[in-house]
């Protein structure tokens, strides 16, 4: 049996706090493309979050109400702000941003043409590790996605554009995204149909019979 | 799922909705919070009824992530019922040609 040493303990060294390293600074998208299966149109962006340690930090999307409807998307009804769960910042699926093609062609033909509406999105962060807890706004992960249904030349296309800008969604701020812009451009329909002649009042026309 | 099985008469019962795909391949929809449809009560519709769409998991409009299965979607709106009359009750979700499990609901006095 070995002695018990009976020496006063040196004093314990202060627990030292582990460094907080992790950081989410900004969104910037991939090499993006378009989405065109007949039914759906639109498009694909890559998500990079970009900041330190990434695996400690969980982020969620939020996207805006829809906003800026012109033309024949102004009898669209707004659509309602949506957000995703938190996810590993490391692990961030694709985005896509899709319409419906039928739709969009029934706004086109029955509402008047042309038209266009926007959404707004930003992305939210939390780091458990690093005590924020709350979700907080991310500095530059700010985007506008614009959706335009128009005739192009004898065509009916439709155009998917996501845009760097500052936006406010819910109470959150954040200021544009690290990519200035991303764009798909899509045929909807081949054949956008002739404008339609106003009738002549004046009985100018040609007439038939007697 | 509710919180409970049993309830009293005239008490909140608010049903959670959660969609799980199983099998790679399956895309999952999870920004939200999304509209519950094709809810039914002791067989009567409750909710309103959903657009005829081979995949009633898949938005007409969308913006956001889409996650790749196998994932589970959580971020559904919230249903919620008050029964007055004791008695059993069963709800069920059945988007399209799915369904979800029956909740079999007790409600007291």
């Amino acid at each position: 049996m070995g002695e018990l040493d009976d020496r006063p303990a040196a004093p314990a060294k202060e627990a030292k706090k582990p460094k907080c390293e992790a950081s989410a600074t900004g969104i910037s998208l991939g090499k993006s493309g378009p989405i065109h299966d007949g039914d759906e149109y639109g498009l694909r962006t890559p998500i990079n979050v970009r900041g330190k340690n990434l695996k400690d930090v969980q982020d969620s999307e939020l996207v805006g109400t829809s906003v800026d409807h012109t033309g024949s998307m102004k009898d669209r009804p707004s659509a309602k702000s949506k957000n995703s769960d938190f996810m590993a910042a490391d692990k961030i699926p694709d985005d896509r941003h899709v319409s419906s093609v039928s739709d969009h062609l029934d706004y086109y033909d029955n509402h008047g043409g042309d038209g266009s509406y926007s959404r707004l999105q930003m992305d939210l962060y939390k780091i458990p590790s690093c005590s924020i807890d709350t979700p907080q706004g991310m500095a530059n992960s700010g985007y506008r996605i614009k959706r335009t249904v128009k005739k192009d030349g004898k065509k009916v296309v439709g155009i998917v554009t996501k845009t760097a800008e500052a936006v406010e969604i819910d109470g959150f701020k954040s200021g544009a995204g690290l990519t200035a812009k991303k764009e798909a451009k899509v045929t909807l329909r081949e054949d956008a149909p002739s404008e339609k002649k106003e009738k002549s009042t004046t009985g100018a026309g040609p007439k038939k019979g007697k | 799922m509710t919180g409970e099985r049993r309830y009293r008469a005239g008490e909140e019962i608010r049903v959670h909705h959660v969609m799980e795909a199983t099998e790679p391949g399956i895309d999952v929809y999870v920004m939200g919070p999304k509209q519950v449809t094709d809810e039914t009560v002791n067989g009567e519709l409750r909710t309103a009824a959903g657009p005829p769409s081979a995949d009633p998991f898949r938005p007409s409009e969308y913006d956001g992530r889409v996650v790749p299965g196998p994932a589970i979607d959580f971020n559904y709106e919230v249903t919620a019922y008050r029964f007055t009359r004791p008695g059993a009750y069963q709800i069920l979700w059945k988007p399209g040609e799915w369904k979800s499990n029956v909740l079999e609901i007790e409600v007291v006095r």
